[in-house]
């Protein structure tokens, strides 16, 4: 079952006529505090085709994590629709996933690495079941098996962000989202679990969206950037990138076009800043 | 490395280093008993105020071995462990509730806060009236002044619970009594442990302060009738004050023991997040 997206024809039609796996039309939130409303995201249109991988970038504190909170129903839109499939939600579905940026936080330190990973599917399967799946998975995040029993809290971060992987897999999601997930681990384990995702989505055949504000990560990973403007967000560029797959840390890299669209990006992205900053 | 844990030692911690605390303070002890002896030695106190080690080790294995002398300190040990009982059982719920339930949060804290400034000698006299001389005015006034230390470590515990896990909880779309139950409740443990283990010493103090001022029976009874009944017994007396110590090592290493080896997530998260 090789399932390898094909880049460059997805690229040429946009498929007009498949329901898009997760899609929002007309999406805004406007936070309301004590200290007076805050506008988050002006406007936001978006359709992620089935087994396609988008990146989301923008400037620090545009709105991608709420942005992100939104398509996954954690919190509610003040305008929009959302759909999974072709289905309307508007609370978590289950055939979504996500992956939270502090991986340290977003595990239960009293679980075991194993009944961590088990925790989305404790009430709908059997023990045997759930052995049989996590131990599955730990080999699929490259864990051993001797870390079923630790404590998550016993692990280093990169592993801890691999079980924290696991267990959004661990569901069979269709769809996952995460959001800035290896912001906080360094240079060389985050090519590692980049590569790790990368592999996971093509062998599952997953929809996958990334939040990063990592340039680079976004171009590597992705099959189209979305580029948010500064607070309030809305969209302001949607690239596709034509590099053929499968990836290379080192070739894909290489690549002219890899250069080209990150400089693109750069600029857009700095854009953003500037308007931002004139604004305020 | 990443791929190497930081830690070999898979789940529950062992004995010995659950033990190193304690091993510490007996070595403590025993400096202490140096110091004691040295004292008495060189006659700086008269034995009638201060005797020495070995006299007071005679008195404690005279105590413990005579079936009455027994029975009083069985009696000081009962009353602990009914206070603790009823302190959990009463203040743990309160707390998970008080903590759980934005709203009563404050209002609780209020409240906990102005009841624990109470002084506990005000209230002996009220007890003793009401409730007598025994067990039961002794455990009353043992629960009064240690189930504010509960309740309070209980409603911080929960309200101090991982906003991430709370999202993670929200992701999977539990209900509000599972998140109450796998998310709230273990997040809350390790505070309300300390909440008790502390407690225990508390309820240790407040018993023997309680049987020295006013109750007829127990430790703190026999120590304060060695030491004004005639002919005083400051050996015996001392030795009653060594059996306090004593119990309080046992009860504190225990609650050690038993929190290094149930939530042990507890000393990890010190560890980590000092
Ligand atoms: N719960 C909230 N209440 C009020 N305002 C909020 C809330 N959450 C976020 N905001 C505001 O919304 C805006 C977008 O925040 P958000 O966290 O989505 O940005 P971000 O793009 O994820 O930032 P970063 O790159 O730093 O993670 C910010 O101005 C922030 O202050
Ligand atoms: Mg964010």
């Amino acid at each position: 079952m090789h399932s390898q997206p094909t880049t460059d024809t997805k690229v040429a039609e946009p498929t007009t006529e498949t329901v898009p796996m997760l899609r929002v039309d007309g999406l805004s939130k406007q936070y309301r505090s004590k200290h007076g409303k805050v506008q988050a995201i002006e406007q936001i249109d978006l359709a992620v085709h089935p087994g396609e991988f988008v990146s989301i970038v923008g400037p620090s504190g545009c709105g991608k994590t709420t942005l992100l909170n939104c398509l996954s129903g954690l919190i509610q839109p003040t305008t929009g629709e959302l759909a999974l499939d072709g289905r309307a939600y508007s609370s978590p579905p289950e055939e979504l996933s996500i992956v939270f940026q502090d991986y340290s936080r977003s595990l239960f330190p009293w679980m075991s690495v194993e009944q961590n990973i088990a925790v989305p599917i404790r009430d709908s399967s059997s023990k045997a079941e759930r052995r049989e799946s996590v131990y599955r998975l730990l080999a699929q995040v490259g864990l051993p098996e001797k870390t079923g029993p630790m404590y998550p809290w016993q692990l280093s971060g990169g592993m801890q962000q691999r079980v924290a992987i696991a267990r959004a897999l661990v569901s069979r999601p269709k769809v996952l989202l995460m959001d800035e997930p290896f912001a906080s681990v360094d240079a060389q384990t985050r090519n590692v679990l980049e590569d790790l995702v990368l592999n996971v989505w093509q062998e599952w055949n997953k929809t996958i969206i990334f939040v990063t504000h990592d340039i680079d990560e976004a171009v590597y990973l992705s099959d189209r950037i979305v580029v948010l403007s500064g607070s309030p967000a809305s969209t302001i560029a949607d690239l596709e990138v034509p590099i053929s797959r499968p990836r290379d840390q080192l070739l894909s890299k290489q690549d002219p076009r890899f250069g080209e669209i990150r400089a693109e990006l750069y600029e857009l992205i700095m854009g953003a800043h500037k308007v931002d900053r004139e604004a305020s | 490395m990443e791929a190497q844990a930081k830690a070999a030692r898979p789940g529950r911690t062992p004995l010995l280093f659950a033990m190193r605390d304690p091993l510490l303070g007996l070595l403590g002890v025993g400096l202490l008993l140096l110091g004691w002896w040295a004292v008495t030695r060189g006659d700086l106190v008269a034995s009638s105020s201060l005797p020495p080690p070995m006299d007071v080790a005679r008195g404690v294995v005279h105590l413990v071995g005579d079936g009455g002398y027994r029975a009083e300190i069985l009696d000081t040990v009962r009353a602990w462990v009914l206070a603790m009982v009823l302190g959990v059982a009463i203040a743990v719920p309160l707390g998970l509730v008080a903590g759980a339930v934005a709203a009563m949060r404050k209002p609780s804290l209020a409240v906990v806060h102005a009841c624990r400034a109470v002084p506990l000698v005000a209230l002996i006299p009220v007890a003793v009236l009401v409730l007598g001389l025994g067990t039961n005015m002794k455990v009353a006034l043992t629960v009064s002044s240690i189930s504010w230390l509960i309740l309070l470590n209980t409603i911080y515990g929960v309200s101090s619970t991982e906003p991430q896990l709370l999202t993670v909880a929200k992701s999977l779309q539990w209900s509000k009594v599972t998140v109450l139950r796998r998310v709230v409740l273990p997040s809350a443990l390790p505070m309300i442990a300390t909440g008790i283990r502390v407690a225990g010493s508390v309820a240790l103090i407040v018993i023997l302060s309680v049987e020295i001022v006013a109750a007829g029976s127990g430790l703190g009874h026999l120590i304060i009738k060695f030491q004004a009944d005639i002919p005083t017994h400051p050996d015996y007396a001392y030795a009653g004050i060594v059996i306090t110590g004593v119990l309080g090592f046992i009860q504190y290493t225990g609650f050690m023991v038993l929190e290094r080896r149930f939530v042990p997530w507890s000393h990890a998260n010190r560890r980590q997040r000092p």
